[in-house]
């Protein structure tokens, strides 16, 4: 196991290093002076000159990749060229509130898609099984922007009952964190479903019940336990969804993480700020997906003798 | 597996079927838009601005005085466009690679995947966002930025299948016979992928669409006036309390449309490959 964790942890260098590179380049390969581009189009040539200076973008590239480098060992990632603020200060006050929207999404998700997956399984072919699978494909077809919308003109507009926008309270929470947990809940449930269905179908199910357990002894020690690793990794799967749904679902309900601030700053051109959300992003979502793999090795033997 | 099998298996899915139905719709839509539209999609008229549906504008009038039905039914050319374009992309790019990468092996193999491996390690919208902030907001840079962000999916399908044909006997044969790499590769490897291309791009197109309508929405993609179903959207969201048609209609044909790809999707893999049956 130690052997495995560990080559799965030398796999992730090389690639949090190609992340690193794309997200350095991704300013020097936007067409046009980033200078220009970042001081806007109303500044003086003394300021755009300013900002290639700040920014070393007057060095040969080569260059401009070292310091690059080590500032960021030393967790320096650049100033904002909006508000002047360190963008690692910028990005951090920000990052809980995108982490407390994607957690409260992901326990939603997994709680009704893992419940609903399961008696769908079990319940196969019923009403409640086709109802769910049904809502199911519809909630993946769903834009998460829209439901958004949607649920915020029900909820807040017409019945008054939550907040239609904005932080602070738990109650600012809901609307966004269920709009979030839409389409993860529907692969879940998918997936649990199918997975449960494969376990039922074993051999050893079959003996559980012939020895007169109880059925939901059976599912719930038998088949639930062995059908829960494929699950484990959608469920990781779901990181990506999740951070890419955040950033539309924090535009809706202005909701003050990451995900806007990287919007907003990509529409202002506030270089450094896009490159320091999307650095942390990436890395959160290599470490999650790294977690999953180990997870699935540590419950799935089978895995680590690959 | 010709055309008619696929078919026989596909008519017997009732859901299937459905969802061919509400695709064929759309691209009946997008098709002959100028002559359904009722209305011209960019007309503006101010004094009748947010006007809710009525038997004249069945969905409303947004806050130009645009007729919404005439928007959405040529917002339908924008979204198969995107589909296709990203997809087209996808499949030219990533087929190949995937192709080479598992045919070859060795160091070619080894580059590619790591190139991959770094493209995956962004969530797709997020890559999707990184690539239109490095090109430049505006409709084609969003399809190309999606096309480019559904490679890794191509290379990495084609890859393992690529992987597992090859070591087929008619393969082995026809290298012993002396034919070409890239003639096996084009008459052996692809035709035996077509499967599984098809599914992938049925259900990529889906997930293309909410991409573009995603990054439209953001501003990122399609502007102004573009009739594009995400940032018709994101342009009618400030009218919401008053005028909640004006959300409505365009959120309710991204979902359709994509409801619909994703059931024919769902159909076509059964019928292709039973054994990723979900």
């Amino acid at each position: 196991m130690t052997n495995y964790v560990i080559k799965r942890l030398l796999l992730a260098v090389p690639v949090l290093f190609g992340v690193v590179i794309l997200v350095f380049f991704m300013v020097r390969l936007t067409p046009g002076d980033p200078a220009v581009i970042m001081a806007g189009e109303q500044a003086s040539e003394a300021e755009i000159e300013l900002i290639r200076v700040q920014l070393k973008l007057d060095q040969p590239l080569h260059i401009q990749l070292g310091l690059f480098l080590e500032n960021l060992i030393q967790g320096d990632l650049g100033r904002s060229t909006r508000s002047r603020a360190p963008v690692t200060s910028e990005i951090m006050t920000r990052f809980p509130n995108t982490l407390i929207l994607m957690l409260t999404a992901m326990a939603i998700a997994t709680l009704v898609g893992v419940t609903t997956g399961v008696i769908s399984a079990v319940k196969q072919y019923s009403f409640f099984d086709a109802a769910a699978m049904f809502v199911a494909l519809i909630g993946i077809s769903m834009p998460v922007f829209w439901l958004g919308l949607l649920l915020m003109l029900y909820f807040s507009v017409n019945l008054g009952l939550l907040p239609a926008a904005g932080s602070g309270t738990w109650k600012h929470l809901i609307l966004p964190s269920i709009a979030l947990a839409t389409v993860p809940t529907a692969i879940i449930s998918r997936m649990t479903r199918s997975s449960v269905l494969e376990v039922l179908r074993q051999d050893y199910i079959r003996t559980a019940r012939s020895k007169g357990l109880r059925e939901n002894a059976v599912i719930i020690q038998h088949a639930l336990k062995n059908a829960i690793i494929p699950v484990i990794t959608v469920v990781g799967l779901q990181a990506g969804t999740l951070m890419g749904g955040a950033v539309l679902t924090e535009s809706v309900f202005n909701w003050p993480g990451l995900g806007r601030l990287m919007v907003d700053s990509i529409l202002a051109r506030d270089y450094p700020v896009v490159q320091g959300a999307v650095l942390l992003l990436a890395v959160v979502f290599i470490f999650v997906n790294l977690l999953v793999d180990i997870l699935y090795a540590l419950f799935d033997p089978r895995i680590r003798y690959d | 597996m010709t055309f008619k099998t696929i078919w026989r298996q596909l008519r017997r899915n009732k859901l299937a079927l459905f969802g061919l139905a509400i695709v064929v719709t759309f691209i009946l839509m997008a098709i002959f838009a100028p002559w359904i539209a009722p209305d011209d999609p960019f007309d503006q008229n101010l004094r009748q601005s947010v006007e809710a549906p009525s038997s004249e504008n069945p969905f409303g009038r947004d806050e130009l005085g645009r007729d919404i039905l005439s928007r959405v039914i040529y917002g339908s050319r924008i979204s198969l466009t995107i589909g296709l374009i990203s997809v087209g992309i996808g499949v030219a790019v990533g087929v190949p690679l995937g192709a080479i990468s598992g045919y070859f092996g060795g160091i070619v193999d080894l580059l590619v995947q790591r190139l991959m491996d770094i493209m995956l390690a962004f969530p797709a919208m997020l890559l999707a966002i990184v690539l239109v902030s490095i090109l430049g907001k505006n409709l084609t840079n969003a399809m190309i930025a999606i096309g480019i962000v559904s490679i890794p999916m191509y290379a990495r399908l084609v890859r393992s299948s690529t992987l597992s044909i090859k070591e087929n006997d008619f393969v082995q044969a026809s290298k012993a016979v002396g034919r070409k790499d890239m003639g096996i590769i084009t008459a052996h490897i692809l035709p035996n992928l077509l499967s599984p291309i098809i599914v992938q791009s049925t259900l990529q197109v889906a997930s293309a669409i909410l991409w573009a309508a995603g990054l439209g929405f953001l501003g990122l993609g399609a502007q102004a006036p573009i009739p594009e179903w995400g940032a018709m959207l994101a342009s009618g969201r400030d009218f919401i309390r008053h005028a909640p048609h004006v959300v409505f209609f365009p959120g309710l044909a991204i979902m359709i449309t994509v409801f619909g790809l994703n059931l024919l999707g769902d159909g076509l893999r059964d019928a292709l490959d039973p054994r990723m049956k979900l």
